[in-house]
């Protein structure tokens, strides 16, 4: 972790967060949403998860958005402001500040910061996960699931016990994605 | 001497993003935030070759990079795909 790189990462990630919301028009939220994704994945692979830092690349950045693109060029309805390209500059004068979303997010937000306390530093040696589970990966994955890569051993060895039914979830998830895309290849 | 180069240089990356970001989040057109993300995936790639010569890791920094490069011209491919289409529509049903 680099302290410098990592507080002007995390503010652009803020200000990303913010503009999402902000901006009017959908396919400019999207390219907004686009760059805070490209920023999340800076910041992991700064932490030195790189792995973590590929998968936000691969599905935040690239499938995500191009999926968010695809729904909005199938959608019909739209506003004019969209096609103009032009942001409304009186978009929030004409609603008001809505304060039981604004108060949900914010009792949220303290109460992930409450929880965040019992957290171990980053990179103890000494915490919980990095004694008991990731030394017993360590030692016993390639002989239990004879897969070379630690990481997709327990991603899909580990985690498909552990979790119920988590290959079942795996399963629906790409049925789902090939029925939604063989849809679209007959229709054009 | 060279750490601080590279530190230093990463740095000033970061904080050019911040007038890409300006263009991104307040841009007037949808052209000029699409521009804004494809310059920040840019430094983005950059800024990944750097942290991993901060790691001691060059090797396996590269190949994300390369990747992100790739993703990163896929997106403004569709986006600005998208863009003409609907140019192309308006002036039909116009």
């Amino acid at each position: 972790m680099i302290w410098q790189i990592d507080l002007f990462l995390l503010i652009l990630v803020v200000i990303c967060g913010f503009g999402t919301v902000a901006t009017r028009g959908l396919l400019s939220s999207t390219i907004v949403f686009s760059a805070y994704s490209f920023l999340m994945c800076l910041l992991y692979a700064e932490m030195g998860a790189v792995d973590v830092a590929f998968t936000e690349a691969v599905v935040g950045a690239g499938i995500s958005t191009i999926f968010f693109i695809a729904a909005l060029f199938r959608s019909t309805r739209r506003s004019p402001l969209i096609i103009r390209g032009v942001d409304d500059p009186h978009h929030f004068k004409d609603q008001g500040l809505k304060l039981l979303p604004l108060g949900l997010s914010f009792i949220t937000g303290a109460l992930l910061f409450y929880g965040m306390a019992d957290f171990p530093r980053w990179g103890d040696p000494g915490s919980q996960p990095n004694t008991h589970v990731s030394a017993y990966y360590i030692k016993n994955a390639v002989r239990e699931t004879h897969v070379p890569n630690l990481v997709t051993a327990v991603l899909g060895d580990y985690r498909g016990y552990d979790t119920m039914f988590e290959l079942v979830v795996i399963y629906c998830a790409g049925v789902s994605v090939v029925s939604i895309l063989k849809q679209e290849g007959e229709e054009s | 001497m060279m750490a601080y180069v590279v530190l230093g240089s990463a740095v000033a990356l970061v904080i050019f993003t911040f007038l890409c970001l300006f263009r991104v989040v307040g841009g007037p057109t949808v052209l000029d935030r699409i521009v804004g993300v494809n310059v920040v995936g840019a430094k983005t790639t950059v800024l990944l070759v750097l942290i991993g010569h901060i790691f001691d890791n060059v090797s396996m920094f590269v190949d994300i990079a390369i990747a992100y490069a790739m993703l990163n011209f896929i997106l403004s491919i569709g986006v600005t795909k998208f863009f003409l289409r609907r140019k192309i529509a308006r002036s039909d049903g116009d």
